[in-house]
């Protein structure tokens, strides 16, 4: 008999649901763009054919330019690019002037044909990054990327050259994720400048960048970054098989991404970790695993993605370790108190009233008193008026967002509660709740965490604390069954990994942590040389080995 | 990635904890009454003389699995029983584990409605703990597992807490005299205990999910160690803080015992929190029954997926356990008199016949 129903030992990277159908037959990254295709399109001998053609299918539009000229005064040409994508200057000064005074020996060499094109170009083009096209498609990606493509009277083959350079914000400080010891670079919109900074973090010919194509009519750079010898075998070919499966018409955040490529769609917890800064991201591929890099965003995707990840910072790893283990405890504190305090206080207050000393209770009984509504509703409303300052905080210009702190803590905070409307510990209650939430280092985990605090408070109006756990339950039954791809979302806690706790609740010293996390770094496990535990000089060599168990 | 290490399903501490899970819960908060009742100061060792009874059962279990690894009980009872006579005895087993949940979900609201919110319905509490159960279920063993996993660190650790906070009104005269009553009391405690420590019959099902023999071994021997050690401590607990007398009387000693302790004259009366961590536990043990019962029934229908079952079981438990019982006397009454004899049946003498005519017929089984 078969034995079905023993679940299939859910394969680690478990396929997405979704059609099996086989879509792009054309095969490969290569034939995606550009969108529309570009099929009844070649490239001729015939100059004036291939402008009219590009022509057609750019439809005229304003900013891109062509130009004919002559090279040595005697071979025909033409350029074209994109103004503002292609660099004006370098086309101007460098490019053109060369070609038109290349001498005309060389230039009658083009006009006859004596020798293959790429041969004549290498003696002529001073440029170092070029590529030789012969597809009209391929010409229109390359000037739709901000190339300059060289085309040639009397020949099938174009020149595209690297002039790509448009204005961009410069590397600045990230603004979600700030430090106090530690880089200050953040990543900016360009890719580009992007791959560079991890590269300059991790200079060896081991750190990849896999290019692909994503967004029909965006078509989109995205890269995938890892270090060869450390990603684990299959995670590279299930990122590359999620992102295959894209097919829309434009990305235009990594959130587009991410939305894509969740093991659960469903769930309300991030299951994919982004950030702004090239130090995390270095660190992240050192331990084994993925970033995604897109373009035009300067957040970064990290995957696999594990729940503890989002109760850390990267300065965690920049102060010293008995202040980052203080830190992750009382973030962990942070988080209970943020989802579940105003649950607790209505709870106590509605349900519980023993637990608390009679002295508080009398005076939490006397300020209740002649309230109008039960505690759960009142916590609700108040928590409804926090959510709504913070959105108007949020949105509105900085010049008026002093005018909101006014109203909300003038009139809502003093107003509301001399008017007997809310009880002052309810109002200390929502605020501490509110500043634990933007006390998580995580903004996208903060979301969830508000969320399912409204769910929270009405479990514990209904039922009280075992309205609470009940949620409470939920919550972890649903997290066990999350997976970031393959990895169990609440790892190593639940399944336990006894060597991952050393970069959970607490942060161990940095000699001591030499493995990398048991569920990625399977292919290296050993991050660093055995017993670096700083030795003073005079001291007991002996000793020295047996610390770092 | 993680391929090899998911493979194996669940590792050898993960089959332990689900076994402490499966005993333990209900049994802290009812049994130490019932065993105190009987065996008074001495209900410590009628425990220990349970697990040394239960050593047997521990054992035939583990040759069941040894013999036909990777087979749940059901698959193991039609290889060697045939078809039909096989069936059958799934079918059986399926009812009994209906049972004895809706046994553990009407002790679980007893407890509730009792000792925390006594003007809240039954229904209520049994039925959203059978929902969310149903959900767990629904998601299979491995996430039962880890989140169990996940809960009993903070089990453990409120227990102990309540336990040493709890040191300053122990008085250990109250474990004396030992065999006061002589041996008969103490075997008649152990006979009650038995009733529940029987309940490791969830790793005939569990074990074909470990990793190797060597993973059932070890669930076992860990699993019936954490049983005897949590339940000894229950048991202790109680009788050294209130007396074997006073203890035998209270419904939920253990659960008195957060009643009395208070932190600093701040916190006082923490039970709520014990109950509310409490629940987390009865919530593993319930879930586990009703994923073994579904498996059950699927394994015994031939289909493929046992998960559409596990709705339309819980809601046979819930009115199962509305319909067994008229109150709590009812249901201490029950575990007292009858389960005890009846888990000997259905938790004993059946496996050990399937053992029996595995043997007689020769029938063996090899990993599928």
């Amino acid at each position: 008999m078969p034995r079905p129903f023993r679940r299939p030992l859910r394969a680690a990277l478990r396929p997405l649901k979704g059609r099996a159908t086989q879509k792009d037959t054309s095969g490969g990254q290569g034939q995606k763009y550009p969108y529309p295709p570009l099929e009844h399109y070649v490239l001729t001998p015939d100059l004036k054919l291939n402008l009219q053609q590009l022509e057609e299918i750019f439809h005229r539009s304003g900013d891109v330019v062509k130009r004919d000229f002559c090279i040595g005064g005697r071979a025909r040409a033409a350029i074209v690019y994109i103004d503002g994508l292609a660099d004006k200057t370098l086309i101007e000064d460098t490019l053109l002037r060369t070609l038109q005074h290349v001498p005309s020996e060389l230039a009658q060499a083009l006009v006859d044909r004596s020798a293959p094109l790429d041969r004549l170009l290498e003696i002529i083009v001073p440029m170092a990054d070029v590529d030789f096209v012969e597809k009209m498609a391929d010409v229109v990606n390359h000037v739709l990327n901000g190339d300059a493509v060289l085309l040639f009277e009397g020949y099938r083959q174009a020149m595209a050259t690297s002039t790509r350079s448009w204005e961009q914000r410069s590397i600045s400080e990230p603004l979600t994720e700030g430090v106090v010891r530690g880089p200050r670079e953040g990543f900016v919109e360009n890719l580009r400048t992007n791959t560079a900074l991890i590269r300059r973090r991790l200079k060896t010919p081991d750190l990849v960048v896999d290019n692909l194509l994503v967004g029909r009519y965006s078509q989109t750079n995205v890269s995938l970054v890892y270090l060869k010898s450390l990603v684990g075998p299959g995670l590279l070919e299930e990122i590359r098989r999620r992102l295959d499966r894209i097919d829309v018409d434009g990305i235009l955040e990594s959130a587009y991404i991410e939305e894509f490529i969740e093991d659960n769609p469903f769930s309300p917890f991030p299951q994919i970790d982004h950030t702004e800064r090239p130090d995390k991201v270095a660190a992240a591929l050192l331990e084994g695993r993925v970033a995604l890099l897109i373009d035009n965003t300067p957040f970064v995707l990290l995957v696999p993605t594990l729940f503890v990840q989002f109760l850390q910072a990267s300065e965690d790893y920049y102060e010293r370790y008995w202040l980052a283990s203080f830190l992750r405890v009382l973030r962990f504190v942070i988080l209970n108190i943020a989802l579940l305090l105003p649950s607790a206080y209505v709870a106590v207050s509605t349900y519980h009233q023993e637990m608390l000393p009679t002295n508080l209770v009398v005076r939490l009984a006397a300020q209740r008193e002649g309230i109008p509504f039960p505690a759960v509703v009142e916590a609700l409303l108040l928590e409804l008026v926090f959510e709504i300052l913070r959105e108007a905080g949020v949105r509105l210009p900085r010049v008026v967002g002093q005018a909101v702190s006014i109203v909300g803590a003038l009139v809502i905070g003093e107003a509301a509660v001399s008017a007997g409307l809310f009880s002052p510990a309810m109002v200390i209650v929502v605020a501490l709740t509110g500043i634990s939430s933007f006390a998580l280092p995580k903004f996208s985990m903060a979301i969830t965490i508000r969320l399912l605090r409204f769910i929270m408070l009405i479990l514990a109006g209904v039922l009280g604390f075992y309205g609470i756990m009940l949620g409470l339950l939920a919550v972890l039954v649903h997290l066990n069954t999350l997976r970031s791809f393959g990895v169990p979302y609440l790892a190593p806690v639940a399944p336990y990994h006894r060597r991952d706790y050393k970069d959970v609740f607490v942060r161990a010293p940095r000699w001591d942590q030499e493995l990398r996390p048991t569920q990625l770094g399977h292919r290296d496990p050993r991050r660093q040389a055995e017993g670096l535990q700083p030795v003073p000089p005079g001291a007991d060599k002996g000793e020295k080995s047996g610390g770092g168990r | 990635m993680s391929r090899s290490r998911e493979e194996g399903f669940i590792g050898p501490w993960q089959g332990a904890i689900l076994l402490w899970f499966s005993e333990l819960p209900t049994a802290l908060l009812f049994l130490p009454a019932l065993i105190v009742s009987r065996a008074q100061q001495d209900a410590w060792m009628s425990v220990v003389l349970a697990i040394v009874f239960t050593l047997p059962l521990a054992l035939l279990l583990g040759w069941l699995l040894y013999r036909f690894p990777g087979r749940t009980l059901f698959q193991v009872a039609e290889t060697v029983l045939g078809k039909i006579l096989g069936k059958a005895m799934t079918l059986f087993y399926v009812l009994a584990f209906v049972q004895w949940n809706a046994i553990v979900l009407r002790e679980f609201g007893e407890f509730l409605v009792a000792a925390v919110m006594p003007e809240t319905p039954l229904i209520v509490f049994t039925v959203t703990l059978m929902v969310l159960a149903v959900y767990a279920a629904r998601n299979g063993l491995e996430v039962i597992a880890r989140s169990a996993q996940f809960i009993l660190p903070l089990m453990v650790s409120f227990f102990l807490i309540v336990l040493v906070l709890a040191t300053p009104k122990m008085s250990l005269r109250n474990l004396f005299p030992l065999l006061e009553g002589g041996l008969g009391p103490l075997l008649l405690g152990a006979f009650i205990t038995l009733g529940s420590t029987g309940e490791i019959i969830v790793i005939s099902v569990v074990g074909a999910f470990l990793q190797q023999p060597e993973g059932v071994k070890r669930s076992l021997i860990l699993g019936l160690a954490g049983i005897l050690f949590f339940l000894v401590l229950g048991v202790m607990g109680g009788v050294l803080v209130f007396g074997a007398c006073e203890a035998g009387r209270l419904t939920f000693p253990a659960f008195s015992l957060a009643r009395v302790i208070s932190i600093g004259n701040f916190l006082e009366r923490i039970e709520v929190l014990f109950m509310a961590i409490w629940v987390g536990g009865i919530f593993i043990k319930v879930t586990l029954n009703l994923y073994i019962a579904a498996l059950g029934l699927a394994t015994a229908a031939d289909l493929r997926e046992y998960r559409p079952l596990c709705a339309p079981l819980a809601a046979l438990v819930v009115v199962l356990s509305v319909w067994l019982f008229d109150n709590l006397t009812g249901v201490l009454f029950y575990l007292e008199q009858v389960l005890p004899v009846w888990a000997l049946l259905w938790q004993w003498t059946v496996p050990a016949a399937l053992a029996l005519t595995a043997v007689i017929r020769k029938v063996e089984g090899s990993r599928t």
